[in-house]
């Protein structure tokens, strides 16, 4: 029989051969990484991807489950697709929502760990457990959703992906796992879709319980807490962002776009047909979709809108719609795409300027066939900007570009960005929430500050193990003992979030370590730390800032793990040699 | 003073910006509420912020104090705390 909410195994396919194994996840791993971000590492890390090269054969690409997906409780139907990043050599997991993860459970796996590459572009495909590595040659250049399989449910990569586009998106039912080149490790082992679908169940610990937590958490989740993603979606940032000075534009010269009220969410949805839609499985339905005005639907969040708008100067809501669209269809990460396009017109390349939104769809194009000056650009920005001589021009952290959060203003979130074990991220830190309350001081940040920053690092990261949306955070008052008490019902584990939280965290960072990560790693770009007054950072600042963060943690001063924290978090076997 | 109204607290209330002539935070949002009820009891209750909306002092920073004295040249921004993208 299987453990309760879970298969307790996962399988390995290489590509290459065609072979399958199920390899079984010992109880303590359930136990302790959950599922998501935290099984996905720790399978990643079990496979060897801390040291294989990210595009090699070795790599494994593994698609995470977790005991919650297939249960009715309301956005639980999420998946973690975990690597080593082609764009920073680090840890990369991303999550993607809607009917992909339920098939995946049902196929009769907790994860699927692809490795190898395949002779010739394939499809890989789960039917009730039966693996087959198809040729699809037929499916060269086309987009992932003409990548379907009737019947299935089918996760795959665009024209971006193809090409090994350092940031290509692996997208499935409309939705992407968009950060750190996923699509990319995909593409390099010739694997275009991956269809699944089964039968198989899992029994739950608690059923009737599961159905009335379900019941409530679904009605709780129609509440105030999520009117914002409802009524207007996560585009409604943009104003705000605006008015507090916080608004990457131009390449994050500046921190406000005058063109702001042109883009944000009040015109997009006077001016523009639209629509809402919502991931299986979920109840809250933030998906805000537009009509370009090529007439194609195109889901429109607040990082792609910052992305494609103010941070690369272009104030037409359409032509920031044409771009979203364009970015979904060749399978970029948007804000990958617009960062890297951002440094480029900085820098006078490929004849991009701020504002020329023309430039931008052909340059996005050409990217995602490494085609002319995309060829570059399809490396990152940072790659691009150390070939073109102006690092400096590259906000990155660690290779992955900054998402919309101005780190001077907002300085919590400075922090997350600087030490996020994926980069700049603002998924798996989710400081802003200090920046935004009467407990932080976002033009100040203070060393009391810093535990703060882990505790909210690391509920995202016990949000990202079970997985259900961040977008119910408001929903819950204690997610540590709320959470704990879903996952009870649903296995039968009395898991302590705080420290699941805590140990995911510190994982990664041992893999990162691994991976060659040094403290050097953790930084932000030059143009952040200028000093001078209130609201901004020196590099005196964010390097005490970012000890205050080690100390809180119970790292190092250096940023590494000690042996008794390791010990505490049950991370010992995963230490680096010394 | 002048509060700016963002997000759902502008589709609520209908409009960008309310003036107010009260010398604390407490009671001028006690008048934003009279001159826009659709901001009761979502966003506005008993004279306070509801829970998960913020109030931003000229953009400096966030208070709740409902004591905290505001001026002519005082602008207010009400905005919802959820910041996420």
């Amino acid at each position: 029989m299987s453990a309760l909410g879970r298969h307790g195994k996962y399988l390995r396919i290489d590509v290459a051969t065609g072979d399958a194994v199920a390899v079984p996840i010992p109880d303590e791993v359930s136990r302790d990484f959950i599922g998501g971000i935290g099984l996905g590492a720790w399978i990643c890390m079990r496979e060897g991807g801390a040291v294989a090269e990210p595009l090699s054969p070795e790599a494994p690409l593994v698609f995470a489950l977790s005991p919650l997906v297939g249960t009715p409780l309301t956005t639980s139907a999420k998946l973690a697709v975990v690597a080593r990043s082609p764009l920073t050599g680090f840890l990369s997991d991303a999550i993607s929502s809607s009917h992909f993860a339920i098939a995946g459970k049902r196929a009769g796996f907790d994860a699927y760990a692809i490795v190898g590459k395949a002779t010739g572009l394939s499809r890989v495909v789960v039917d009730d457990g039966e693996v087959e590595v198809r040729v699809a040659e037929e499916l060269r250049g086309r987009t992932a959703s003409d990548c379907e399989l009737d019947g299935f449910r089918t996760a795959a990569i665009g024209l971006a992906g193809e090409n090994l586009v350092r940031f290509a998106t692996i997208s499935n039912d409309g939705r992407h796992a968009g950060r750190g080149g996923l699509g990319a490790v995909m593409g390099a082992k010739n694997i275009k879709a991956f269809s699944v679908r089964g039968t198989s169940r899992v029994e739950l610990f608690d059923s009737a319980g599961v159905v009335a937590a379900a019941r409530d958490l679904s009605k709780r989740s129609f509440g105030p807490a999520t009117a914002k993603y409802r009524e207007l979606g996560t585009i409604a940032n943009l104003l705000v962002f605006n008015r507090l000075d916080a608004l990457p534009t131009r390449n994050f010269r500046e921190s406000s776009f005058g063109e702001a009220p042109e883009i944000g969410a009040e015109a997009l949805h006077a001016m523009n047909s639209h629509a809402r839609s919502s991931c299986a499985a979920c109840t809250i339905g933030c998906e805000h979709v537009f009509k370009a005005p090529g007439g194609q639907p195109v889901r429109l969040e607040y990082e792609s809108l910052f992305a494609l708008g103010s941070l690369v100067g272009v104030g037409d809501r359409n032509r920031v719609l044409e771009s979203a669209a364009l970015c979904d269809e060749l399978g970029l990460d948007t804000i990958s795409a617009g960062g890297t396009l951002a440094l480029a017109m900085e820098a006078g390349h490929g004849g991009l300027s701020f504002g020329d939104a023309d430039a931008v769809a052909a340059m996005l194009r050409q990217i995602a066939v490494r085609d002319g000056a995309g060829d570059l650009l399809a490396e990152g920005s940072r790659r691009a900007g150390d070939e073109l001589g102006c690092p400096e021009l590259a906000m990155h952290v660690k290779g992955l570009e900054i998402p919309g959060y101005d780190p001077r203003s907002m300085q919590a979130m400075a922090l997350g960005f600087a030490v996020g074990s994926r980069g700049a991220d603002h998924n798996r830190s989710g400081a802003y929430e200090l920046d935004f309350s009467t407990d932080g001081d976002r033009l100040d940040f203070r060393p009391e500050h810093a535990a703060k920053v882990v505790e909210i690092e690391d509920r995202a990261a016990a949000m990202d193990a079970l997985i259900l949306c961040k977008f119910l955070r408001g929903v819950f008052s204690d997610f540590a003992s709320e959470g704990a008490e879903l996952l009870r019902l649903v296995t039968g584990d009395e898991i302590d979030l705080v420290e699941a939280g805590a140990r995911v965290n510190s994982f990664k960072k041992l893999f990162n370590l691994h991976a060659g990560w040094s403290r050097d790693d953790d930084t932000l770009p030059a143009r952040f730390l200028k000093g001078g007054e209130k609201g901004s950072l020196s590099q005196k600042k964010l390097t005490d800032m970012i000890s205050h963060y080690y100390r809180a943690r119970c790292w190092t001063p250096n940023g590494t793990i000690p042996r008794e924290t390791a010990e505490q978090l049950r991370l010992t076997p995963y230490l680096p040699s010394p | 003073m002048r509060f700016e109204l963002f997000g759902i607290a502008r589709a609520r209330a209908g409009r960008e910006a309310v003036d107010t002539d009260a010398a604390t935070l407490g009671a001028s949002l006690r008048q934003l509420a009279e001159i826009c009820p659709g901001l009761v009891p979502e966003i506005l209750h008993d004279g306070a912020l509801a829970h998960g909306y913020l109030a931003s002092l000229n953009g400096d920073r966030f208070v709740s104090d409902g004591a905290t004295p505001v001026g002519d040249s005082d602008t207010v921004l009400i905005l919802g705390a959820q910041a996420g993208g």
